[in-house]
């Protein structure tokens, strides 16, 4: 068990060879609160008549925005808007140590951001929403992940 | 039985030590860091104060069987008898030291000098879960 803490969402543009994810990856935002990749997993009703009570079979995943919301800082915003309508590569990062110890997830999409409501008595807050194109696949173990200043990381194909 | 929680307290005051002893040689070559019961007067300047004051386990599972999470409080004294200065720029010091753990951060009121003695207090507070890595 580990707490949310120092779990991480970088980006890079994407590359077109997509089962590679090693590379140098940046923090997309310092986020408050990180939502799940994935959506969740319909079922499918494959019930007859002869059935007592409604029978299912696996259906397929809802698709997924990420709503991220982190810190309002200009260096953030302003390479968030650059980026819009950019396709890129996205890395999610599960672990206290920030590096993806406990899972790391990949996937391509677009991000688009907005800052959030100025409050009197709160820090200025963004959000970075996050159209999930492919379907996030799991890395934990493939991938090694370093950084020296907790911005910019590198991945490397685990040996 | 399942093993204990781990011993964040020894971590905590390991890297106050460090760092402190680190940053400080050469200007307080006798800061001491301490985690004693109860102190009426340091026996050296600066002293820091370190008491686990509050440990409140959180998220059980319905297994209740080990212990998933905690939230824990530090109450972290700074003791000085040169100047309110000399406390609290120790005391700045060990809050970035707890910032660097994620620890959240409460100054309290500063004193005033009681027989020449200046403290800067702090309470830091955390959510630590079993396999977190301070």
């Amino acid at each position: 068990m580990a707490s949310g803490l120092k779990s991480r969402i970088l980006y890079r543009t994407h590359n077109d060879e997509t089962t590679n994810w090693a590379g140098s990856w940046t923090m997309l935002i310092r986020p408050k609160t990180l939502p799940s990749p994935l959506g969740e997993r319909n079922s499918i009703d494959v019930s007859t008549l002869e059935d007592e009570q409604e029978v299912t079979e696996p259906g397929r995943r809802a698709s997924v925005t990420m709503s991220v919301q982190g810190a309002m800082e200009k260096d953030y915003l302003d390479a968030m808007v650059q980026l819009a309508d950019t396709k890129l590569d996205f890395m999610v990062l599960y672990g206290t140590e920030g590096l993806g110890s406990i899972a790391k997830y990949a996937f391509t999409g677009f991000v688009d951001v907005n800052p959030d409501e100025a409050d009197a008595d709160e820090h200025l807050t963004m959000t970075a929403n996050i159209a999930v194109s492919t379907v996030p696949v799991k890395i934990t173990d493939d991938y090694t992940v370093v950084t020296t200043d907790g911005k910019a990381f590198t991945v490397t194909a685990a040996g | 039985m399942a093993k204990p929680f781990m011993d964040y307290e020894s971590i905590v005051v390991t890297r106050l030590t460090y760092y402190l002893e680190k940053e400080y040689s050469a200007r307080f070559p006798d800061l001491q860091v301490v985690t004693d019961d109860l102190i009426t007067r340091p026996s050296k300047w600066p002293t820091v104060w370190v008491r686990a004051i509050q440990n409140v386990e959180r998220d059980r599972e319905l297994e209740g069987d080990r212990i998933v999470g905690v939230t824990a409080t530090f109450q972290i004294e700074v003791y000085d008898n040169a100047s309110q200065e000399n406390a609290k720029d120790v005391g700045d010091s060990v809050t970035a030291i707890m910032k660097s753990m994620a620890f959240d951060g409460i100054q309290l009121p500063e004193k005033d000098s009681v027989s020449s003695v200046w403290r800067v207090i702090g309470r830091y507070r955390r959510y630590i879960a079993a396999d977190d890595v301070l």
